[in-house]
């Protein structure tokens, strides 16, 4: 994690030497060093870290609750939720600083309606919560594309930067915005681990031995959108990092939730600062969601055709 | 002492109701075994008295207090459970899973196990004979040896009313008859009350002190297992023609056609 740190700072379209990154840290040497360690490489490498490390956490997160190897930290709507807010913002040109604010907004609500659909008397229904996951999203999504067909050219092409994720200029606003509620979600869902042991031992076991199903699944739905939606205010829709890495956390440390969420959390910080690092190494930079897909993908699909992943 | 007791009690779900105007009682130290055709309402039954399905009506005291003031918690730390399904294909090792038995003991926050959880974690594994296999991962384990990890779990739950859920269903006769000695020993050196569903007529004849026989929801017999059992009660609740017969296991029962 540390090397890769060391290589985010130094790589880019200007190389600087390891020697002149502590120097730059601490404010000394070159000018022009420092500026783009300051302004542009750290807060870039921390964004990294913080949305990976939400996006491992809270995948993991959700696929313990839902027991579904497949669910994703968009699973519940999330991505269409913030991805209709950022389209509508940028096809008509709305104030673009306000975006990433936006974005967690349309998150946090859009995961509200799924829940509230999914509550029958005082449960939550499993399968309504991922069907009406399902269908929020492909709502949304019809009329985000409605709009992405009528704006002009240009906008595409940032409304895309947002829907595939980039943390392509971030800076310390999206940061400062972000960085306590993700650091407080993550500390929070350190704690649920027990509640997740709990719950893949089955609900009527769970229950007897002291869980309340409504408040685990409320807590861990609640923590898991909290992080996932801070995550997309900075980097929009980064995808596969939910997905992969909990399973890759799985595969190297078992089953125990207390060290799965830990891990994942870790590795997914570990793995979109690698991927952003790659991101931006060619000639053009390419969006890290492209990155993390591409090379997500491959490994997703060795990790199924393995069947090490989750088993119910 | 009654250690559990439930009067006029109604449960089932949304709506609809499974279980009628239950009223039976369970001792201290005393094996309640519940009987009846399918879809009579046993596992409803039992869904009740955790608390995972509410009251209709009518109420259900543990340990003389009204359930209904209970958390889930303190549900959890006098019942323990083990379901008919267990999850066999989890990859945690079986001192892991019988370490979430102490949970129902732990606050939120608290993740370390003291003396006396590991105490209790490694008795329970005694117990059950599954000591030696205790770090071995839950879904390398044989269906028998599994059911003896989630016992052992419901015994670190350190209760003194134990529900067991169709325990012999996925066990071969050996292990059926091991499975509930070993219960029966657990109910007599720790003088715990135990309820079972049991499928198998003679093995609830054989082990259970008491009986209570549902049909469609309502009890339709409810007494000492000895004065109960008989060739009419059987016919009675699951319309089939038996002999019995005492034997040194207590009565046993032969369908006749």
């Amino acid at each position: 994690m540390i090397i890769i740190s060391l290589l985010s700072l130094a790589k880019g379209s200007v190389y600087i030497s390891n020697q002149d990154i502590w120097l730059a840290i601490f404010k000394q040497g070159e000018e022009i060093n420092q500026t783009i360690i300051w302004e542009l490489r750290l807060p870039r490498l921390l964004a990294s870290l913080l949305v990976g490390s939400s996006l491992g956490m809270s995948g993991a997160l959700l696929q313990g609750m839902l027991k579904n190897g497949l669910a994703s930290p968009y699973l519940l709507g999330i991505s269409a939720g913030s991805g209709l807010v950022i389209v509508f913002f940028i096809s008509f040109g709305l104030l673009q600083s306000f975006i990433p604010f936006a974005a967690w907004l349309g998150a946090i609500f859009t995961t509200l309606i799924v829940f509230i659909l999914s509550k029958d008397g005082n449960k939550i229904v499993v399968e309504r919560l991922v069907l009406g996951g399902v269908a929020i999203s492909s709502l949304f999504g019809a009329i985000q594309a409605t709009l992405l067909l009528q704006v002009e050219d240009g906008r595409i092409q940032a409304a895309l930067n947002w829907l595939i994720g980039s943390l392509n200029s971030r800076g310390w606003q999206e940061i400062n915005f972000a960085a306590l509620p993700i650091l407080s979600a993550l500390f929070i869902g350190l704690f649920l681990s027990r509640q997740l042991n709990l719950l893949s031992l089955g609900d009527e076991l769970s229950v007897s031995l002291g869980n309340s199903l409504f408040r685990s699944r409320c807590l861990i739905g609640a923590v898991a959108t909290l992080l996932t939606a801070c995550a997309v205010s900075i980097g929009g829709l980064i995808g596969f990092i939910g997905l992969i890495v909990p399973h890759f956390s799985r595969l190297l440390i078992g089953n125990d939730f207390k060290y799965i969420l830990p891990f994942s959390a870790l590795i997914g910080a570990l793995t979109l600062s690698s991927a952003d690092l790659l991101s931006r190494l060619g000639p053009v930079e390419i969006p890290v969601g492209i990155v993390t897909a591409l090379v997500g993908a491959p490994v997703f699909m060795i990790i199924l055709y393995k069947k090490t992943g989750y088993k119910k | 002492m009654a250690k559990l007791k439930l009067e006029n009690y109604y449960t089932g779900y949304k709506n609809k109701i499974v279980i009628k105007n239950i009223n039976l009682v369970v001792n201290q130290g005393e094996w309640l075994g519940v009987i009846g055709p399918n879809g009579s309402g046993k596992s409803t039954l039992i869904k009740g008295m955790l608390g995972i399905i509410k009251s209709f009506k009518g109420n259900i005291y543990l340990k003389d207090k009204d359930i209904k003031f209970f958390t889930n918690k303190r549900i959890a730390q006098n019942i323990s459970f083990l379901p008919q399904q267990l999850n066999t294909n989890l990859n945690i090792t079986v001192k892991e899973l019988v370490a979430l038995g102490r949970s129902p003991y732990k606050e939120f926050w608290e993740f370390d196990l003291n003396k006396n959880d590991l105490e209790k974690i490694n008795q329970s594994l005694n117990f059950v004979d599954m000591y030696d296999l205790k770090d071995k991962l839950i879904s390398q384990i044989s269906g028998g040896q599994c059911q003896r990890a989630y016992l052992a779990l419901a015994l670190a739950q350190d209760t003194d009313i134990l529900i067991l859920d169709e325990p012999t269903n996925a066990l071969d006769l050996k292990y059926q008859i091991k499975f509930l000695e070993i219960i029966r020993t657990l109910k007599v050196s720790r003088n715990i009350s135990v309820i079972t569903i049991l499928h198998d007529l003679n093995l609830a004849a054989r082990y259970s002190d008491k009986i209570v026989a549902l049909k469609d929801g309502e009890s339709i017999g409810y007494g000492s297992t000895n004065e109960l059992i008989n060739e009419k009660f059987i016919k009675n609740i699951f319309d089939i023609d038996v002999l019995i017969s005492d034997t040194p296991y207590g009565k046993q029962i032969y369908p006749t056609n």
